[in-house]
């Protein structure tokens, strides 16, 4: 105050300009500070409201998922319908950490108390204390599905186990799951990757997911939606209150009926007990399956509710890998069923006659550099017995003569290597080699050796279970065959109206006279009265069918059966189409021929004895002493793990 | 007896509302508290015995002249330190941090009635030494003098309070008229010392980048050969200049100087510091860094407050706050509270209340009739200021978390009575602003 006038002592600062300015300035500044403060409330709570009311309601709200019942699967009994696969009340055991006891020696004992009343271990409950310390208002699953005794027994002493508590949540059951297994499949959690695939669908990360069989194919239709409830929580994440919304509530999936017959399943899975092979039994009137089964099997059971890890390393050590579905999946040498196929791509454009063209057989030919074996010594035969008789020598005649595009044609309109269209998944497609695959593949040309090969099915040609099902049934309805399928209709949970039914579709129609197809038919019956199968499908029943014996590297032979029955049958719809593989069987007609016979007795004479492998292999088959020989060989070596590996 | 009544009843309205806000939600912040913590269920009770105590004290502190009062300011002195001293030892510890003595019934922030002290002390300093205090010597045993208290709230360590002296100090000597060019010099020195720590610290943290400035300020015998170096040529121009007497290199010189003492204390305090009152101050800076810790409060807060909208979601009725999301809602975050259940207007309404109560201080401070009641007003003012732009704006992201009470309305003892002697202060000087002559009382 340099320029005051009045002395430092006695001014009174109310009449100081400077003194005055200075509160001025500092009254400014406070204006300021206070409207930053104003417009930064504006900010958040006007402009930014929406956004934070949002990010409020998300730190109190917790959607919690409640599960929907899956459908059910039924087959076909006696004209009604049977379940397979249904949902059970089940009730799972939680852990809710914040009640359990603080002290030690008193944790220790209910621990100790659990672990022996309900058989849990003792680190996977401390494991799970040591999660929750974290988060203790949370519940663990502890065990998933208590038996009902145990229920009983924790809601009568409940005060006993404080933190314990069951909740109920619906359990999947296959019953008889090893007879339709294949059929069936299972169901799991969902993994990451099938989530990163089908996140759009809906899918979310506790969803369970069918992993195989219908369960996979279906899965839309079966998993149902699931529901939800929101909780408020605290801070602490303690529940405050529970919220259960209108549209929460969760709609149970679709109820799913197979064509699929008890009776006939169960004749089939009777019978393949023995040897690793398969079985698909279908009507080719409409092209529905009847039986589809494939040895071995697992039980689909001991996914659910934590996998049984004892059975599962069982299954996964098999040899015979139980999860392969052979029906499907496996592809194999047709062998000398494809004669069939190349029967018709003669006979189609009149180049041979049924009759009355012969070929010499003298125990095989001479092609090039290499000698192409037949069987036996059959001399001059015509088609009709060369089929019978499974002559390989006229078919080396036949197919060099009629050349490979033509088998590779009528091969195609058989649907060989392409997809029948199984409702099944993983199907796979099997492999017809063609002129320019074995160019760009092996590096070599065409040669009539590989048509040879071709002709009686051998060589590069691989097909599945269900093609040769599906040719049979071609045969069988004179020319033209219907996509197999195992879905019958699906109806919904609740009302049981039906929402979906099948509607048999033609898969493929052969361009070829029905009087030609009628003389392959006589062929493929004279195959069961006098030809390969005479011993192997004596029967009173009119079979026709054709057997194959597929020669393999690894080492005994496939045997191949694959029949129709009745042959005479008036109305199409009485005909049923059977294929049976028996891997390293021997013969087709020693090994495969009597099973197929005693399935198809067994499924027409309802009276008859029940076969079971054993008789049949008493009565006919000398080379099963071989082979039960060969197969305990195989199962004291040791594979190499590279053998169990995917390709 | 009209003195008595020559109460400003303007400033008592303001005061009355505020506290009955302050009451009213440290009721709705425990509304749906369990009923076992009982403690937690009456704190709206022992609220309502603060305010009642505080405006018996008011009217108590009013009474008594403040010359007398000011007189006594070396007694003030002593107690404050004294009792500043006795918290670091017989204190209650909450949190690391030794801020309050207990008395049984009630505990006391020690550090609150301090701020008071000091300023009435500060006020009868400059008033002694009107002239004087435009010299360097007087101005530096000034500050030595508040940086004793100081320092020992810093050691409890409460970094809010202790920061609080630094305005009041500067605002005082402002408005008492100080030599410019020594103020600006202590100014730009605290810059120097605070913002380099947090450079520093900041760039080891999350930038992690190694440009040349950062390199020399964090190694350290760089940062000796710096201020050697400034230290050296301030007293190499400051000799030549003995000769020459030119005002502008004098001026360098100085600046040079200030500059160097500058660095010194940036060095002190980083070393003093502890890392966790560092990170605070950071998360300040950016709140995003980490969420969890000390950005977990902002974060929070803002959602508490932005979630409020426009009318909030009504009395009683906040989510954030009740169901216990909200950290310390009764105390540091309660005007969150307030935001989210009377929303933008509720919130407004607030600040502009606290805008018409200082605005009614400044008027008091302008008709003031001595230099002694004007610089104390100015302290009082700057204290208010100070505690509700930071406290409130901690809770919207515009100030670092200090736990600086909201006067009136944050839940405690302490703060609600220091905040009422103070008014009662300036109602005393407000009061005697006509009184020419020496009255007794």
């Amino acid at each position: 105050m340099k320029n005051s006038p009045v002395s430092a002592k006695q001014w009174r600062p109310a009449h100081n300009w400077r003194y005055l300015l200075k509160f001025n300035i500092y009254f400014y500044i406070i204006c300021v500070l206070m409207l930053l403060l104003a417009v930064r409330l504006f900010k958040l709570q006007v402009l930014q409201g929406s956004r934070f009311k949002k990010k409020a309601l998300n730190n109190k709200q917790q959607i919690i998922r409640r599960p929907s019942y899956r459908g059910e699967i039924y087959i076909q009994n006696n004209k009604s319908y049977q379940k397979i696969v249904k949902n059970v009340e089940g009730f799972s055991l939680f852990l809710l950490p914040s009640n359990f006891p603080q002290k030690k020696e008193k944790r220790q004992k209910l621990i100790s108390k659990i672990c022996s009343n309900f058989s849990i271990n003792t680190n996977k409950i401390k494991k799970i204390l040591q999660k929750g310390r974290w988060n203790p208002y949370r519940s663990y699953l502890l065990k998933p599905f208590l038996p009902f005794e145990k229920v009983l027994f924790l809601a009568e002493n409940l005060d006993s186990f404080p933190g314990l508590f069951y909740q109920d949540t619906p359990r999947r059951v296959y019953k008889n799951g090893e007879v339709y297994s294949h059929i069936t499949g299972y169901v799991r959690q969902i993994s990451t990757r099938e989530l990163k695939k089908k996140y759009h669908l809906g899918y979310s990360r506790n969803s369970v997911i069918g992993k195989l069989g219908i369960e996979k194919q279906y899965d839309l239709n079966l998993r149902g939606k699931d529901g939800f409830k929101t909780q408020i929580v605290d801070a602490r994440n303690r529940v405050k209150k529970v919220i259960i919304p209108e549209d929460g509530k969760p709609i149970p999936g679709n109820d799913i009926y197979l064509t699929i017959n008890k009776r006939i399943q169960n004749i089939v899975y009777n019978m393949m007990q023995r040897y690793p092979g398969g079985c698909i039994v279908s009507r080719p009137a409409t092209g529905e399956i009847l039986a589809l089964y494939s040895y071995p099997s697992y039980d689909p059971n001991i996914f659910i509710g934590g996998l049984d890890k004892e059975k599962y390393t069982k299954y996964t050590n098999n040899k015979d890998l139980p999860f392969f579905n052979r029906v499907t999946q496996g592809e194999y040498p047709p062998s000398s069923t494809f004669k069939i196929v190349v029967s018709c791509a003669g006979l189609a454009d009149d180049e041979i006659s049924f009759w009355g063209d012969y070929y010499y057989c003298k125990g095989g030919i001479q092609i090039g550099p290499q000698y192409f074996k037949c069987e036996g010594y059959h001399k001059s035969l015509n088609m009709c017995y060369a089929l019978a008789y499974s002559c390989n020598s006229y078919y080396y005649h036949l197919g060099i003569d009629i050349g490979p595009q033509k088998i590779i044609k009528y091969a195609d309109y058989f649907k060989f290597g392409r997809l029948s269209g199984i409702d099944l998944p993983y199907e796979r497609k099997g492999r017809v080699p063609t002129l320019r695959w074995k160019r760009e593949i092996h590096g070599n040309f065409w040669w009539d050796g590989d048509t040879a090969n071709l002709s009686i099915g051998q060589g590069y040609l691989l097909a599945t279970m269900v093609q040769l099902n599906v040719m049979t049934c071609a045969m069988a309805n004179g020319g033209y065959a219907y996509k197999p399928h195992l879905l019958k209709k699906i109806t919904s949970a609740g009302s049981g109206k039906e929402i979906f039914t099948y509607r048999p579709e033609i898969s493929f129609e052969i361009p070829i006279e029905y009087s030609k197809i009628k003389k392959i038919q006589l062929a493929m019956r004279k195959v069961v009265q006098v030809g390969t199968a005479s011993k192997g499908a004596k029967s009173s029943l009119a079979i026709a069918g054709k057997t194959g014996t597929a020669q393999n590297i690894q080492g005994q032979a496939h045997a191949w059966f694959t029949c129709y029955a009745p042959w005479h049958a008036q109305n199409p719809e009485d005909k049923i189409a059977v294929t049976v593989f028996i891997e390293h069987g021997g013969s087709g007609g020693g090994a495969a021929a009597p099973f197929a016979t005693a399935i198809l007795n067994s499924i027409f004479y309802k009276n008859s004895v029940l076969y079971n492998y054993k008789k049949i292999m008493q009565s006919y088959t000398s080379k099963a002493h071989y082979y039960e020989e060969w197969l305990r060989k195989r199962n004291q070596e040791k594979l190499p793990p590279e053998y169990f590996k995917r390709k | 007896m009209r003195k008595y009544l020559m109460f400003d009843f303007y400033l008592l309205f303001y005061i009355i509302i505020l506290s009955l806000t302050g009451i009213l939600f440290a009721y709705s912040s425990n509304i749906h508290i369990v009923k076992l913590q009982t403690a937690m269920h009456n704190l709206y009770i022992r609220q309502i015995i603060y305010f009642l105590t505080g405006i018996l004290l008011m009217l108590g502190i009013s009474i008594i002249n403040y010359k007398k009062i000011a007189e006594h300011a070396y007694i003030l002195y002593l107690i404050s330190i004294v009792i500043l001293i006795a918290t670091l030892i017989i204190g209650k510890k909450v949190n690391n941090a030794k801020r309050w003595i207990s008395f049984g019934f009630v505990s006391l922030q020690t550090s609150e009635f301090v701020k008071i002290f000091m300023i009435i002390v500060i006020g009868n300093y400059l008033d002694k030494h009107q002239e004087k205090i435009k010299q360097l010597k007087y101005l530096l045993l000034l500050f030595s003098l508040v940086m004793i208290p100081v320092f020992l709230i810093f050691m409890q360590p409460d970094l809010g309070t202790a920061f609080v002296f630094i305005p009041i100090t500067l605002v005082m000597l402002f408005i008492g008229g100080v030599n410019i060019k020594y103020f600006s010099g202590i100014l730009l020195m605290g810059v120097i010392a605070v913002i380099i720590p947090l450079l520093l610290t900041y760039n080891a943290r999350i930038t992690k980048d190694e440009t040349p400035l950062l390199y020399i300020l964090s190694n350290k015998n760089y940062l000796y050969f710096l201020i050697s170096f400034l230290f050296i040529s301030a007293l190499i121009i400051f000799l030549i200049n003995l000769s020459m007497r030119n005002l502008f290199l004098n001026n360098v010189a100085f600046f040079c100087f200030i500059i160097c003492l500058g660095f010194v204390a940036a060095l002190l305090i980083q070393n003093i510091l502890k890392p966790y009152q560092i990170e605070r101050m950071l998360s300040f800076i950016d709140p995003e860094l980490d969420k969890i810790d000390m950005g977990y409060n902002v974060t929070q807060s803002k959602i508490t407050i932005g979630s409020g909208g426009l009318y909030g979601k009504g009395l009683f009725k906040g989510t954030q706050g009740q169901l216990g999301f909200l950290p310390a809602r009764n105390t540091d975050f309660i005007f969150s509270v307030i935001g989210e259940e009377l929303g933008f207007l509720g919130s407004t309404a607030v600040i502009f209340i606290y805008f018409l109560f200082l605005a009614r201080l400044i008027k008091i401070a302008k008709e003031v009739k001595d230099y002694l009641g004007g610089i104390i007003v100015s302290g009082i003012i700057t204290m208010f200021v100070i505690q509700i732009f930071i406290n409130i704006g901690m809770t919207i992201g515009l100030a670092p978390i200090t736990g600086l009470p909201l006067p009136f309305i944050t839940y405690g003892g302490s703060t609600m009575w220091t905040s009422m002697i103070a008014v009662g202060i300036v109602l005393n000087i407000e009061s005697r602003k006509y009184v020419h002559k020496k009255l007794p009382g």
